[in-house]
């Protein structure tokens, strides 16, 4: 489903040149739940984003479902992202000037699907996440679980393959948290969404299937 | 799409109050200037009664004399329209009037001075004034040099209060001039029709003008159709070329040897200040005020542009996140851009109901005569315009700027 071949990624600035990632290959399976883990500085962000086809790699290749994605253009990575990846964030990053019901319709305006098919697909998503009765709230006006909720509907709602997940429960105390995991855990055994999910918790990433750990942008066993 | 757009514009706009308004007012206050001047450049070359033929009409304004040591310069005389522009083909009326002059009247011992043009019975059929009273004199009064007179309403309210003015009496030139018609008052700018009284041409005491070739006569032609327009300023150069200028009067030791006048529209008149005889000089003059345009807005678009750049610096988390769910950058400065755009028109709406209550003011001040500037359909579209382009010009450069943002370091908070 992913597969990443000698991935390495070097931020260079004028002085400064900082290896994020070396080295890196890695292959994650369809259907398969996996956390990242390392220190802070280890690389787990970096690795989601190049999985996320957010950010490049120096070197290597990445493949998505059997596409080598490298020489593809912008326009044309957007369009893989919005049709078989979903992301969630640990600080949300909902637009705070949409109500609920419009942030979970994000996705869906960047494939052109009308106004109520988005509106229908939007409201089955945020009643997935159980939040229905919020649909014409703003995120200022939900707690961190509820707007972590949303943020999952909006990742959802465009039934992408492949969930990548950046601490979604950083921000979170613990019960919000296990409610979050749980519904990411859900997402992945009934709906056979293949999840990647960076995550400080030893807790939660004993829940996922394999544990993928960094140190110094490199895999450790 | 659009409705999201809007949404999310009237909630970005809503919570950044202050400047909201800064924007607003920066879009109305250029707006008034803009509407302002295109509603003097409408006023002035709009198809507004009279000039109801505006679009397929041409005047001949001037001639220009020129030989060895000589150029003489001024109006049309009479001898060259006679010659040259009389039964011009594909003309449907053809109407020779002189430059208003100022002339002087007594009201009960007070001087009044009063704009007189001379004219033809054609005039009154190649313009469609409104007449309040009376009607226009025709050809047989010219023919005659009746002393009729038609006169404006502002002149009748002058000189006789406000009684009728039909049927009083009206001394100019050393004559007594019967009126016969009163019409609405005409613009100062609109010069064509504009006068405060009208005479017959041939009420003239000289007939001096009949043998001139440079004058102080003008033509007014309407063409039967914008097609024929070409054909009639063909034959005017035609007929032109073939005067014979051997018969000319000229100063002692001169002879002159090139006679050059042009059939031309109103608004290759206007531009042939700025630019000569350039036979583009129409399409000239509206591109130099464009430019003109554009350039003014510039200044208060740059403003528009650093309060546009910092409202959107605020968002870069919703472009990263936009970008991460499939935003393309063509999709995000298309919103961004649209957003702007809805900032302008609103301030477009603004600008011209301030813009309106400017026109009203010049009107009620005096300061051009009888002018009755407004806003009309074409002035709003001109100012619709104006405020797309002021959208577009102070939006694109930040929304460009923007999109171009990683989306990584959209997601971290923006360029550091």
């Amino acid at each position: 489903m992913i597969r990443l071949e000698n991935v390495e990624k070097v931020y260079r600035t004028d002085r400064i040149e900082t290896i994020a990632l070396s080295n890196v290959s890695l292959d994650v399976a369809e259907g398969e739940f996996v956390s990242i883990m390392g220190p802070s500085g280890s690389g787990k962000s970096t690795l989601l984003h190049v999985m996320g086809l957010l950010d490049a790699p120096t070197k290597g290749s990445v493949t998505l479902n059997g596409r080598k994605v490298g020489s593809y253009s912008d326009a044309a990575l957007a369009k893989v992202r919005n049709a078989e990846l979903g992301f969630v964030f640990q600080t949300f990053h909902l637009v705070p000037d949409l109500s609920v019901l419009d942030n979970v319709e994000v996705p869906l305006l960047y494939r052109g699907t009308g106004a109520k098919e988005r509106r229908k697909r939007a409201e089955a998503a945020l009643e997935r996440v159980g939040l229905s009765a919020r649909t014409r709230h703003f995120p200022s006006q939900l707690s961190g679980g509820q707007q972590q909720r949303v943020a999952i509907a909006r990742a959802i709602v465009g039934a992408p393959r492949i969930l990548l997940a950046d601490e979604p429960t950083g921000n979170l105390d613990s019960a919000m948290g296990d409610e979050i995991l749980a519904l990411i855990e859900d997402l992945n055994t009934r709906e056979r969404c293949t999840v990647v999910m960076v995550t400080h918790d030893e807790r939660q990433a004993a829940k996922t299937h394999r544990t993928v750990r960094l140190f110094d942008g490199r895999p450790v066993s | 799409m659009l409705g999201h757009t809007l949404r999310s514009t009237w909630r970005v706009l809503m919570r950044r109050k202050f400047f909201t308004v800064v924007s607003l007012f920066g879009v109305a206050l250029t707006l008034v200037v803009l509407v302002v001047a295109a509603a003097l450049f409408d006023h002035s070359f709009g198809p507004h009664p009279p000039e109801v033929h505006a679009d397929r009409s041409l005047g001949i304004f001037g001639a220009r004399l020129s030989g060895e040591g000589w150029t003489t310069t001024g109006g049309a005389g009479g001898r060259l329209l006679e010659t040259c522009a009389r039964a011009l083909p594909g003309a449907e009326i053809t109407s020779f009037y002189s430059a208003q002059d100022q002339e002087v009247t007594y009201r009960g011992g007070e001087r009044v001075s009063l704009w007189v043009k001379r004219t033809d019975g054609a005039f009154w059929r190649a313009l469609r004034f409104r007449f309040l009273e009376g009607g226009p004199f025709t050809d047989a009064d010219d023919a005659a040099a009746n002393a009729v007179a038609v006169v404006n309403d502002a002149t009748r309210m002058r000189l006789f209060g406000d009684g009728p003015g039909v049927g009083k009496t009206l001394r100019l030139d050393g004559r007594t001039f019967t009126i016969v018609g009163v019409v609405e008052d005409v613009p100062f700018l609109r010069n064509v029709p504009f006068s405060d009284v009208w005479l017959p041409a041939r009420t003239a005491r000289s007939d001096a003008e009949s043998r001139k070739l440079v004058g102080d006569m003008k033509a007014l032609i309407v063409a039967r159709s914008r097609e024929d327009l070409p054909g009639i300023r063909e034959e005017y150069r035609r007929r032109l070329a073939a005067v014979d200028l051997a018969t000319v009067d000229a100063p002692a030791g001169a002879r002159f040897d090139r006679l050059e006048s042009e059939a031309e529209t109103f608004l290759e008149k206007a531009a042939s200040d700025l630019f000569g005889r350039n036979p583009h000089r129409a399409p000239l003059l509206v591109a130099f005020l464009s430019v003109l345009a554009v350039a003014f807005m510039a200044l208060p678009a740059l403003n528009l542009v650093n309060l546009a750049l910092s409202r959107i610096l605020e968002r870069s988390s919703e472009i990263g996140v936009r970008k991460a769910f499939g935003a393309t950058r063509g999709r995000l400065v298309l919103q961004f851009v649209a957003e702007n755009l809805v900032l302008s028109l609103a301030g477009g709406a603004v600008g011209l109901v301030l813009a309106a209550g400017v026109l009203a003011a010049v009107n009620r001040s005096g300061l051009i005569p009888y002018a009755q500037l407004g806003v009309n359909a074409r002035v709003f579209l001109y100012g619709l315009l104006a405020s797309c382009v002021f959208g577009v010009l102070s939006g694109a450069l930040p929304a460009l700027r923007m999109s171009r943002l990683h989306p990584v370091e959209a997601l971290r908070g923006g360029p550091r």
